[in-house]
């Protein structure tokens, strides 16, 4: 029995909202990522699983120009919806990030400021793309935090983090990834600090934000479990390379791979007989 | 002399919190067998790690007694020596582990604390040994740290736990940092471990993969209270309590789709402790009017089955009228040798 | 079923040695490692520029033979520029400023490191013992937090004057002006290892208090102490410079700094820049080698204990 893939099915379209080709990345002769290709449909959430050094988050990075110093991209093309991402400078990726492609934290607690009080941290986001009012801001931001489903926005609107608990946390910086209605939303292990009925309700959310405005997104996660129910299609990474790749339920139902079955086998560990 | 190697006995801890009290840990009894590994599960914020801590006897409970091997924990310096048969593992092994010192000098501290008559020697010897007991090669002696894997760190972690010859370990989210396949020959070893020396274990663990290889027993603590424990095949496949049921229906797996499936509660758990009533009462789904003032007190469900639950038979009706939900695709299994090998 | 990793895992898991280099993937957490190469900076190079130049200075202060003596003046040559005979010039009763600044580099460099290392010695017992939670270690640090309100100079006027001056004396005042610091940055430290698992670990199998201290928490401070060590030291050398400059430092006729800056800027205004230029460029560059030093060492310690070998 596998899993059933999410409600909503993706439009794969002509353009993607995010497509890899042949990426590869080295830190000076060390080759991180070997010809790694991807593509994101619109309202189609794919996962990205491997374990520790797979290469996972290196590819995420590669999509937000975040590669670590002396990294770089040395073959193939990143698009989004069309457009290349290489080739340009911080300042014009800067404008992209935030606005056309978000990111969720990983550890939300440790990813907004402590120092600044959550509004505070929304009008930076407001300010970095675009001039507006403080009202308006606030009156965004309210709304962004009832939509992802907190109670009382306009008490969570004046705390602090350390007056969060996680699960809370995370819906504020989903709510913050959400403020200029990105096309893509990119998240790397989003709710592993979380407890599992939090992060049942946050990947939820995910799901359902990602359906509604029919956003793509990109899930780098190592546990199996999370894009067996939330992904369309997943991509199986091991040491900088992609091993095996198609519709989830399609590769839970008959993993191509050794190295795809040794992760199913290692995570159904639990149900018997896989 | 009883079985028991571990027995709580009615534990209470309140902690104040910026001038509020919070129960962190409420009337609770547990006892762990010698050679038995108890699962302790609950969400953070349960009270889980201060149980570890009152069971080692680095916290004092307000009330009720933590007995090692019969006899309770006390300040003195005269428990000092006691302290060679208990040890801890914990969840990250790059801070468990002093970054100045190398593998050697780390395992055989406790060595050093507890065997100060022994000659450097033989130290040594029971160090090395403590290494093979925990499948690392010695040759990784001289190393730091930061020159290892955190598969392998988490095994020095462990060597290091094993090295003065425990009864009891308190294994804090040993594998929650660490990648499946690895996680796997940890559990492995950690079971081979406790087959070999009889070690008692007591499991702290969110991952309910984990739970079910590793537990004979499990405890499900919720807001500092036990609502649920009873063996790891029963919990884990006919959970009783809504809050264990919720919680084990939230697990995500590859061969379910427990999107269907999931027990969902209400709103998100609160610090105040509620002097009456149920602990769950607030975000559960099937209260009734007794859940708020009512005494809830265990309920014995056979084969050492047990849970906190006033609505048990209500739930039940609703179960088998409706055809039931989450139990059917729960299925587990209870630790057997085929597992654990 | 299969509910164990294959074989293969295991080899890989125990007998990989750096497990960056058998992974061509770099996981984030061990890029530290990468970026460490890559750096330009190269904080080893800044010690070791930094040290030999100030045990090269203090060598040659202590063995190396002097054109003239630094304690003699030669009322035949005064207020020489600097020429060929010699080579920094002479002041106005007649001693050879080279002479003289070499000379000094060793009773400054020495007396500052030596009270820089009795402050360190007794900054890190004392700010071990104050990272202690407790009223006690509270009140302890608001009087370090008292003594640090004083102004400076007014503390070693202060001691000299009570105490009459002398060698001791100075590295007393210099071990006193330089243990808040010490107290203040190991307690700190101390606070946060405290706070760390394997101290937790300790507590509970445990290991005494002492133990705790020597095997724990001391090794895991001593990288900063170290870089502590050579920041108090140049501070030491400028309060020297200051104390000799009041006529509290180094008794004349023995050269130091403080002393040749202090009775060569009387002259400056006529345009006798040379007696004061060579001690102050000797002052500085110490300054800049001590920080270097430290700077250095507190680099190669913050980016990982054992680092790459």
């Amino acid at each position: 029995m596998t899993a059933e893939p999410p409600a909503t099915e993706p439009v794969i379209t002509e353009s993607p909202v995010l497509s890899l080709a042949g990426v590869d990345v080295h830190i000076d002769d060390l080759q991180l990522l070997h010809g790694v290709s991807v593509r994101v449909g619109a309202g189609e959430t794919v996962g990205i699983v491997g374990e520790t050094g797979s290469g996972k988050s290196m590819t995420l990075r590669a999509v937000m120009g975040l590669l670590p110093p002396r990294g770089h991209v040395s073959a193939g093309t990143i698009e989004l919806a069309g457009e290349p991402l290489l080739g340009r400078s911080r300042e014009q990726l800067r404008r992209l990030c935030g606005k056309r492609m978000s990111m969720i934290p990983q550890q939300p607690l440790a990813a907004l400021n402590p120092i600044l009080s959550i509004e505070r941290q929304f009008r930076s986001i407001a300010k970095a793309h675009g001039r507006q009012r403080r009202t308006q801001t606030r009156v965004r931001a309210a709304e962004l935090l009832a939509h992802v489903g907190i109670v009382d926005p306009a008490r969570v609107l004046g705390s602090h983090v350390g007056e969060l608990s996680g699960g809370l946390a995370q819906r504020v910086a989903i709510a913050m990834a959400l403020y200029w209605e990105p096309q893509l939303l990119l998240a790397d292990e989003p709710t592993t600090a979380l407890d599992v009925t939090i992060q049942r309700e946050i990947l939820d959310l995910l799901a359902t934000l990602a359906a509604e405005q029919r956003r793509g997104m990109l899930l780098v996660t190592h546990d199996l479990g999370v894009v067996a129910n939330y992904c369309h299609s997943m991509v199986v990474m091991k040491s900088g390379r992609i091993v095996e790749t198609g519709r989830t339920a399609e590769v839970l139902a008959a993993p191509k791979a050794d190295y795809t079955r040794l992760l199913l086998s290692a995570g159904a560990i639990e149900r018997g007989a896989a | 002399m009883s079985e028991a190697t571990m027995r709580l006995d009615h534990v209470t801890k309140t902690f104040r919190v910026r001038g509020r009290s919070v129960r962190a840990v409420q009337d609770v009894s547990l006892t762990i067998a010698r050679g038995e590994t108890l699962g302790l599960i609950g969400e953070s914020g349960s009270g889980k790690s201060t149980l570890g801590r009152i069971a080692m006897g680095l916290t004092a409970p307000d009330d009720g007694a933590a007995l090692f091997e019969d006899r309770p924990w006390t300040r003195s310096a005269a428990d000092r020596p006691r302290r060679k048969d208990l040890s801890i593992v914990f969840q990250d092994p790059g801070q468990a582990l002093d970054p100045r010192m190398t593998v050697g000098q780390s395992v055989l501290e406790p060595i050093q604390v507890h065997r100060r008559e022994w000659s450097r020697r033989q130290q040594e010897e029971r160090a090395r040994a403590a290494l093979r007991q925990a499948s690392i090669t010695d040759d990784l002696w001289q190393r730091f740290p930061n020159q290892l894997s955190g598969g392998q760190q988490q095994r020095v972690s462990i060597a290091r736990a094993v090295a003065t010859e425990p009864r009891f370990i308190v294994l804090d989210e040993p594998t929650a940092s660490l990648d499946a396949s690895v996680r796997h020959e940890l559990l492995a070893t950690l079971a081979a471990i406790q087959a070999a020396s009889g070690v008692s274990y007591l499991l702290i663990s969110h991952d309910m993969e984990t739970i079910a290889v590793m537990a004979h027993r499990v405890a499900v603590l919720y807001r500092g209270m036990i609502v649920e424990e009873g063996p790891t095949a029963r919990v884990l496949e006919q959970p009783r309590h809504p809050y264990t049921r919720s919680l084990i229906s939230a697990v995500l797996t590859t061969t379910v789709a427990p999107s269907s499936a999931w027990l969902r509660l209400r709103g998100t758990p609160t610090l105040d402790s509620a002097d009456e009533g149920c602990v769950l009462h607030g975000r559960c789904p099937f209260q009734h009017d007794d859940c708020r003032t009512g005494r809830v007190a265990m309920r014995e469900l056979g084969d050492d089955h047990r849970t906190a639950c006033l609505r048990l038979d209500h739930i039940d009706r609703v179960n088998s009228s409706a055809g039931d939900v989450a139990d059917a695709e729960e299925g587990t299994q209870a630790p057997t040798g085929a597992t654990r090998s | 079923m299969s509910t164990r990793a294959e074989p293969d895992q295991k080899g890989a898991d125990v007998s990989t040695t750096v497990p960056a280099n058998v992974e061509p993937a770099v996981s984030p957490r061990k890029l530290p490692r990468v970026r460490r190469r890559a750096g330009k900076k190269r904080p080893r190079t800044r010690v070791a520029v930094g040290g030999s130049f100030l045990l090269l200075l203090i060598l040659a202060s202590l063995v190396a033979p002097l054109p003239y003596s630094p304690t003699v003046p030669d009322p035949t040559a005064v207020q020489q520029a600097p020429g060929g005979r010699h080579w920094f010039g002479t002041d106005q009763i007649g001693l050879d400023i080279f002479s003289r600044t070499l000379s000094a580099a060793h009773v400054d460099l020495l007396l500052a490191l030596a009270g820089a290392l009795a402050a360190m010695i007794v900054g890190s017992a004392l700010g071990i013992l104050a990272s202690r939670r407790g009223v006690l270690s509270e009140g302890f640090m608001r009087v370090v937090d008292l003594f640090q309100a004083f102004p400076l100079l007014v503390v070693i006027l202060t001691i000299v004057s009570l105490t009459g001056g002398g060698t001791l004396v100075l590295i007393l005042t210099i071990a006193i002006v330089s243990v808040p610091g010490f107290i203040r940055l190991v307690r700190a430290e101390a606070l946060s290892v405290r706070e760390s698992r394997y101290i937790e670990y300790a507590e509970i199998i445990g290991a005494s208090r002492w133990r705790v201290i020597m095997r724990h928490i001391l090794p895991n401070v001593s990288g900063v102490v170290i870089a502590q060590l050579s920041l108090a030291a140049a501070a030491a050398v400028s309060v020297l410079a200051a104390m000799s400059y009041l006529g509290q430092g180094v008794e004349p006729p023995t050269a130091s700094w403080g002393s040749m800056i202090e009775s060569g800027s009387a002259g400056i205004g006529t345009g006798q820049w040379w007696p004061v230029v060579f001690p102050a460029a000797a002052l500085a560059l110490s300054i800049v080698a001590l920080n270097l030093v430290a700077d250095g060492i507190d680099a190669v310690l913050s980016r990982g204990v054992t680092n790459d070998r």
